[in-house]
């Protein structure tokens, strides 16, 4: 990699990877996890496609963010799948669940309004969760988020359109 | 502004309060630096298969070279060697094969 596009690459994580890192920890509410799979993205991302056009590297970007994401969360499931096993052996022994691992500055510089506007996205489906926040908060078209999540633009539509309307019932009370 | 618009502004804005903290900030940096300094490296790592592969062709050719010389130091079997191999008669015929041609030389006469 030439140092022109060395450091091109630095402008766009610089621009990109606080955005990024929020959205993986706003869906996996895990601090560690949602650090290693921006890690991952970005170590992809350069290895990869750094040869790519520079217009090109959002999509390509979030596309693996939200692939790393998927994978956390069907690894998730089969852990949550063995741990209700493991319940339904040990008798008496308590096996608990991991709790939602937020740094503590993170946990102390959410505010209230913020709280409840996670608490409505994570009410969500992931498919809903990721399409809004790469439409509404990335600020993406139609196609880019279809390219990001690997799915139809009508899916993504769908997906977005039901996000809208449940996130409406749990949050319209206070926007009206 | 319609009543989506405003609710997506709404949540925009709000997640846009989210505010990192240093050590979040700092294992970015960190992620980002790694991330850049990987393909930098690994420009460096590539001379590494290329350097295999020429090795690879440097053998071969030498084990070519080699095999062509010695091919050629082999002593070449000649036709009528061959003949005599493949033939049904008996060796000691073509060892008293002069005798033969002498003795046939001389029924003719």
């Amino acid at each position: 990699m030439d140092e022109i596009t060395r450091q091109a690459m630095d402008v766009f994580f610089r621009g990109s990877e606080q955005r990024a890192y929020l959205m993986a920890m706003t869906l996996t509410r895990n601090h560690h996890d949602a650090l290693e799979l921006v890690q991952e993205s970005m170590l992809k991302l350069v290895q990869n496609y750094c040869d790519r056009k520079q217009e090109e590297w959002a999509p390509l970007f979030y596309r693996i963010l939200h692939n790393g994401i998927k994978d956390w969360y069907r690894k998730q499931k089969v852990r949550q799948v063995l741990r209700e096993l493991m319940l339904l052996r040990a008798d008496d022994e308590t096996i608990e669940a991991p709790a939602c691992e937020q740094s503590a500055e993170h946990k102390a510089l959410i505010d209230d309004e913020l709280t409840r506007v996670l608490q409505a996205l994570q009410q969500l489906p992931l498919r809903q969760q990721q399409t809004f926040l790469l439409r509404a908060w990335q600020e993406m078209s139609t196609r880019e988020a279809a390219f990001a999540l690997s799915i139809s633009e009508n899916s993504v539509k769908t997906h977005y359109a039901r996000a809208i309307q449940k996130l409406r019932q749990l949050l319209g009370d206070e926007n009206e | 502004m319609n009543e989506q618009d405003r609710l997506e502004q709404k949540i925009r804005q709000t997640l846009d309060r989210q505010q990192l903290s240093d050590d979040s900030r700092n294992a970015l940096r960190k992620a980002r630096m790694t991330a850049l300094d990987s393909r930098s490296g690994q420009s460096v790592l590539s001379w590494k298969p290329a350097a295999a592969f020429a090795s690879l062709v440097l053998i071969i050719a030498g084990v070519l070279v080699l095999g062509v010389q010695n091919e050629a130091e082999f002593p070449q079997a000649d036709v009528e060697d061959l003949a005599v191999i493949s033939s049904e008669d008996e060796f000691e015929f073509y060892q008293e094969l002069e005798f033969y041609v002498w003795f046939d030389e001389d029924q003719d006469v």
